[in-house]
């Protein structure tokens, strides 16, 4: 009785004071919001495994992350090696059948997923214990058995058939290995060939290789103490072999020479999959990340960049155009333009990518374009905290990548103080038009044609013909008609 | 950071059921003036999500919900209009109007809406399902007052015209190539809509044919716009880092005005139920591997019993020990992958299990095993132990549901507008709860029987010329 009485009072007293509101203006921001970053709890383990902790008491539950930080691995003739680890990791261990594994995982209501050299567990934290428990014992005692090896073998065959007429998974693959050639991690992929070169004993190899704590981080998030998850992880992963992974070496990738147009011919595809790419030399750590970032973001970073308004919002050719600038430690990374664009419009799309392209090199970007891409960054960052991955996100990375310790305090500082020409000099840096590799998959007979037309600074952008594995190819017969 | 992701090979997910875009338009600025606020509630245990509600005057019901971990604000619309809701010829509008009410309002021009979003540190998106269509601003908790300018600005007067209309025609067009006619598998659920309905616009696929986004007319987009996208039809949510009592005196401000609509009508065909079983076959030119498809007609999701068919999905698909995963992909080797789905709707459900064959396996074989399994579940009870499994799982789920607050302004939204109870978003977990392993055999003879379902063959190719 008294409670409704207070909300009708309450109710009452807002009515009256209704204002009247010009709603022809946008209204003004309030004062910006306080930001507070908080730092992980950590330890080491003498196998060197790596521990942070972020206590977190909102939901009863707790997540579980194992990552192991090596560098990339030249799989070669054998690639596929590194999927099958991963598959085979979890499937119980030698203490535990797989069975009786996956029952209990199931009945704790929890998930435990393995990669190739990574490991995560999620579930209620009451569950905690045993959840750490049963992720270290599968991931320090792993059962490979040759029953188990030849199903994921025979699935992963299954996958690969799955793909061979997946116009996005072809571009993927086929970009990556033009990029990188098919000699580097980053470009080989697996075939059915490679996948029936590997043996158990190539799996059991690449674990005991890779799946060790050098380079091994530990992150718990959750509902969870700090002092008890000390103690459980010290005894939970104090089985795992002090051990470093073998050093290897891969080629270094070179751009290409001129710009070009890669065609793989699909012909189910009703839209063209473009994608433009150049190799880009980029670490978190360089002093132009930022401005980088920045300079990408307003290129294509979504639907309020310049290849989102260009491509969809004027043209209407596309569902979406973005643009995408990786960075790496250990090798380049990409700088990247993609569209899904109808048969039709292929050949216009990739103009007004090249255009838009060269434009945010030759041309400074706006004030407002700047401050506006500064304000999403800002955004981003403040609406990340609400998650507590963040904060052991932010510490992974200021020790994976080598950043100063202040890296995060200091950066919506420094994102301030990025200016047009900063922008614009990285973009020059990183954004390489003439060396550009435009890779295009689609269906030749109705592509084709208009593509052989293209001409980029004057001259008609040569085309070079790749199947479906990035080997060079003849031009499809199908996609000759109507020349010119 | 590759390899730290974990690795999952789901080749096929199938929470495509909504569209979701990025997009804008019109209306008369003309007011009613005055609201008054009817009360509601708040409450809370531990780990309870405390929200208050109310009415406007002209209809609008208002969710608030107040989260202080972040200083992060989500303000969000969702209106009672989905794919379903279209006259015959007209398919397709809700998701259509999804893009088109980002085009612009009378204050903000053309353009300019995502704009003005990321340039003050926000994000925004919409989707539509076949019931409703939701739009949503996240922002840095400072700029609230813009996020509730902006979305009123969409409910009172967006612009509708003919430019908007014919670029959005064409985004739409690339959006169903990009997403299902150039996508492995994306023809799966038109061809199970289109098996298990007759008559109720369920039928058609969500996003439309495009003949009929090609023969609307601008009057024909105007009145949609004027019947659905209305106060009395939306309900707002603003979850976050808010102050209740300025948090609604602006939402009095911006949305008091708005018009009432007029009362809408659903008056939607019942199915005659399904007695004998639908065979078909599907074609994609996008596939290598078959895929086998059962489906059956479920119960809206507002029915008791479809909460049942949620834990029978569970139990036959989640996890590496359920029945289904353990026998078809890790016991007997014969699938790639398998899941149950209960594709939750409001009027009716479509309960399917997708399957794909490993190697040489028949699909016919996969049914066989299929139904065997569901067979089980019909004939006898289920364990004590798999019980309990179950509402372990639920327990998990529930925690997760509501992890984010953006999610938390989704739920509150979904459970006031569809499932007529906001307070579920608490107490759905004991329904749950409540299922009994006789109630979950039951529900399997109710809906699951080998007479009661589609039967689909999903195969490679391009579809045989008759």
């Amino acid at each position: 009785m008294k409670q409704s009485y207070l909300t009708l009072v309450l109710a009452f007293f807002a009515v009256g004071t209704y204002a009247q509101i010009d709603r022809s203006t946008m209204p003004e921001s309030g004062p910006a919001p306080e930001i507070k970053l908080k730092d992980p709890q950590t330890f080491q383990m003498k196998n060197g495994l790596e521990v942070l902790v972020v206590e977190n008491h909102k939901l009863p539950r707790v997540s579980i992350q194992l990552r192991i930080d090596n560098a990339p691995v030249p799989e070669g003739d054998k690639a596929g090696v590194s999927s099958l680890t991963g598959s085979l990791l979890g499937k119980g261990s030698k203490n535990i059948s797989k069975d009786d594994y996956n029952e209990e995982v199931d009945f704790l209501g929890a998930r435990i997923n393995f990669g190739p050299q990574s490991a995560y567990a999620s579930g209620l934290s009451k569950y905690f214990p045993r959840l750490l428990e049963l992720m270290a014992d599968a991931a320090i005692h792993p059962n490979f058995t040759q029953e188990e090896f030849e199903k994921e073998k025979q699935k992963m065959l299954t996958r690969l058939e799955a793909q061979e007429k997946d116009v996005k998974a072809i571009a993927g693959k086929v970009s990556a290995a033009l990029a990188y050639t098919k000699a580097h991690p980053y470009g080989e992929f697996a075939t059915e060939e490679t996948v029936n070169n590997v043996v158990l004993e190539d799996v059991e190899k690449f674990y005991t290789d890779y799946f060790v704590p050098a380079n091994a981080y530990l992150v718990v998030v959750g509902d969870v103490n700090f002092k008890e998850v000390k103690k459980l992880v010290e005894e939970f992963f104090a089985p795992w072999a002090k051990a470093t992974p073998p050093t290897l070496t891969f080629s270094v990738p070179s751009d290409a020479l001129y710009t070009q147009i890669n065609f793989v011919n699909v012909p189910n595809a009703v839209q063209s999959e473009i994608t433009t790419e150049n190799l880009v030399d980029l670490k978190m750590k360089d002093p132009d990340y930022l401005p980088a970032l920045l300079a990408n973001e307003i290129l294509g970073g979504g639907g309020e960049g310049r290849l989102f308004l260009n491509l969809r919002e004027d043209k209407g050719y596309t569902y979406g155009s973005y643009s995408r600038l990786g960075d790496d430690k250990y090798a380049p990374a990409r700088f990247r333009t993609v569209a899904s664009v109808r048969n039709a419009v292929t050949d216009s799309s990739v103009v007004e990518l090249l255009k838009e392209i060269g434009n945010i090199r030759s041309t400074p970007v706006s004030q407002e374009e700047l401050e506006n891409t500064k304000a999403k960054y800002i955004g981003r960052f403040v609406m990340a905290l609400e998650d507590p991955q963040t904060i052991a996100e932010y510490a992974l990375n200021i020790e994976t990548e080598d950043l100063p310790e202040d890296f995060y305090e200091t950066y919506l500082e420094r994102i301030k103080a990025v200016s047009v020409e900063d922008v614009q000099k990285a973009a020059q840096q990183y954004i390489k038009p003439g060396k550009t590799r435009i890779v295009v998959t689609g269906k030749a007979s109705e592509v084709l044609p208009n593509l052989q037309n293209i001409s980029f600074n004057g001259k008609t952008i040569p085309i070079k013909y790749f199947d479906k594995q990035a080997e060079p190819t003849e031009k499809p017969e199908d996609g000759a008609e109507n020349q010119g | 950071m590759d390899g730290f992701s974990e690795k999952r090979y789901i080749i096929v997910t199938l929470s495509l059921y909504l569209q979701r875009t990025t997009q804008y338009d019109i209306m008369r600025k003309l007011l009613l003036p005055g609201m008054c606020l009817i009360l509601a509630v708040t409450v809370l245990k531990a780990q309870e999500v405390e929200y208050e509600e109310y009415d406007l005057d002209n209809g609008l019901h208002v969710i608030l919900h107040q989260d202080e971990t972040a200083p992060v604000v989500t303000t969000s619309v969702m209106y009672h209009v989905g794919g379903k809701d279209r006259t015959k010829g007209r398919t397709g509008f809700a998701h259509f109007f999804e893009h088109l009410l980002f085009e612009g309002t009378k204050n903000i021009d053309r353009g300019d809406w995502f704009k003005i979003v990321s340039a003050h540190g926000g994000k925004n998106n919409a989707n539509t399902s076949q019931d409703r269509t939701y739009y949503y601003e996240v922002f840095p908790s400072n700029e609230l007052e813009l996020g509730l300018w902006m979305e009123s600005e969409r409910m009172l007067h967006p612009i509708i015209d003919q430019v908007g209309v014919d670029t959005q025609n064409e985004v739409v067009k690339e959006e169903k190539r990009l997403r299902y006619d150039n996508s492995p598998y994306g023809q799966i659920l038109f061809t199970v809509a289109e098996n298990l309905f007759e008559k109720h616009p369920y039928k058609d696929p969500n996003i439309g044919y495009m003949k009929d986004l090609d023969a609307a007319t601008l009057e024909d987009v105007k009145a949609y716009n004027e019947k659905y996208y209305v106060p009395n039809n939306a309900v707002l949510v603003v979850a976050g880092d808010i102050d209740i009592p300025e948090t609604k005196k602006m939402i009095g401000d911006y949305f008091g005005p708005i018009p009432k609509g007029a009362d809408i009508v659903r008056d939607y065909p019942t199915e005659t139920p399904i007695t004998t079983q639908i065979e078909a076959t599907t074609y994609d030119p996008n596939i290598q591997i078959p895929a086998s498809i059962i489906a059956y007609r479920t119960p809206g999701f507002t029915e008791r019993d479809a909460y049942v068919l949620d834990m029978i999905s569970a139990y036959l698909s989640d996890g590496k020990s359920s029945k289904l995963y353990k026998k078809l992909v890790d016991d007997q080797k014969q699938a790639l992958q398998v899941g149950a789905y209960n594709i939750a709707q409001e009027d009716y459900g479509m309960y399917l299990v997708f399957t794909l064959p490993v190697g040489e396996t028949a699909l016919d074989t996969l049914n066989t095993e299929i139904e065997e399994e569901i067979a089980k579940v019909r004939d006898s009870l289920i364990s004590e132990k798999d019980y309990q499994k179950l509402q372990n799982k639920f327990q998990t789920r529930f925690v997760n549901a509501n992890s984010s607050v953006e999610g938390i302004a989704g739920s509150l939204a979904t459970y006031f507008m569809l499932y007529g109870d906001t307070e579920l978003i608490n107490k759905e977990i004991e329904i749950y709860r409540s299922i009994t392993r006789e109630e979950i055999q039951e529900v399997a003879n109710k809906y699951l029987k080998p007479n009661q379902r589609a039967v689909i063959d999903y195969l490679p190719g391009e579809a045989p010329e008759q």
